[in-house]
């Protein structure tokens, strides 16, 4: 399978999922212009991917803001991930990464965490460094 | 009041930070989100009150953008459009207030009403649960949104106040103020 790979953009993020590492990233700010179309291309190619039997997946997810209707598509994400958990036996590790200084992520990490239970759900706290407190 | 005092008056008003009259779509509502942070970021607002103004601010615009009754199409073909309406970002006793006003169909007052009315008597922990529940059933009605809004948009407010005024026959003017604590 080809990897999927979206630069990002002031209003969507970097999707970067790697099929032979296993390994999927979405990075950035996600409040795109029409949030399906732009998500459909990147749940097509995870369903894909899923059918395909995989062991295991790193799904890194770093959203400095997301919009209300892309918090929806994230549950779809994690809904598809949950079924493959399910029905293939993949091991699914994801990592919410959020500032330190962040309440607002770090509290819509907790909230999907509290409304998933197949997946190992990492809550992962980045320090706040020289030039990381710009908004973004 | 003559174009040159309310020009020079709102210029001066120390409280607004930020008002756009206009047109606009997703490509403007990019750059002026880019403004408003670099605005707020200059003068010394904590990073989670940003982040809350910002989310508020995306929120309201988005509901210009979609259900303005002001339709402008940019191109012949009308495959691009914008949408006419105001915003305003301004500090008032301790609080950054997110204001917007639009003009809608009158067809739509009904629904807006219901969904505000219940989305403004939550308090903060029945406000998780309804956008948990309301998520859902979006995502089942594969809905574009609108409704998630504004809880969203409740959820991030201190308080959040609204009217829907009746113009004509078919317009209703729709007006939604939400504050958001500089402390918290």
């Amino acid at each position: 399978m080809e990897k999927f790979f979206r630069a990002p953009t002031k209003s969507s993020p970097l999707v970067d999922f790697d099929p032979e590492s296993r390994r999927l990233t979405l990075s950035g700010a996600s409040y795109p212009e029409n949030t399906a179309a732009f998500y459909e291309p990147a749940i097509a190619w995870l369903r894909a991917f899923l059918e395909e039997g995989v062991p295991n997946i790193d799904f890194d997810i770093e959203l400095k803001y997301f919009d209300s209707s892309s918090s929806k598509v994230l549950m779809d994400i994690f809904d598809l991930i949950e079924d493959a958990v399910e029905s293939a036996g993949t091991s699914v590790v994801v990592n919410w990464r959020y500032l330190e200084i962040d309440t607002m992520s770090k509290e819509y990490g907790e909230e999907f965490l509290e409304d998933l239970n197949k997946i190992t759900f990492n809550l992962v706290s980045i320090p706040a460094s020289s030039g990381d407190g710009e908004a973004g | 009041m003559d174009l040159l005092s309310i020009m020079r008056e709102s210029l001066e008003c120390k409280n607004l930070i930020f008002v756009l009259r206009g047109p606009m779509n997703h490509d403007i509502l990019e750059v002026i989100a880019d403004n408003v942070k670099a605005k707020m970021d200059s003068e010394h607002v904590s990073y989670n009150v940003i982040m809350k103004v910002f989310s508020v601010f995306i929120e309201l615009a988005r509901n210009v953008i979609n259900y303005s009754s002001d339709v402008i199409d940019v191109d012949p073909l009308g495959i691009s459009q914008m949408r006419t309406g105001m915003l305003v970002i301004g500090i008032e006793d301790g609080q950054i207030y997110i204001a917007s006003g639009n003009r809608i169909d009158r067809s739509l007052k009904e629904r807006l009403t219901q969904k505000l009315s219940v989305v403004t008597k939550l308090d903060k922990e029945e406000l998780k649960a309804h956008y948990k529940a309301q998520r859902q059933k979006e995502r089942e009605r594969e809905s574009k949104g609108g409704g998630l809004g504004f809880i969203e948009i409740a959820r991030k407010a201190s308080s959040m106040e609204y009217e829907i005024r009746e113009m004509d026959e078919n317009y209703a003017f729709f007006y939604i103020k939400a504050a958001v604590d500089l402390a918290g």
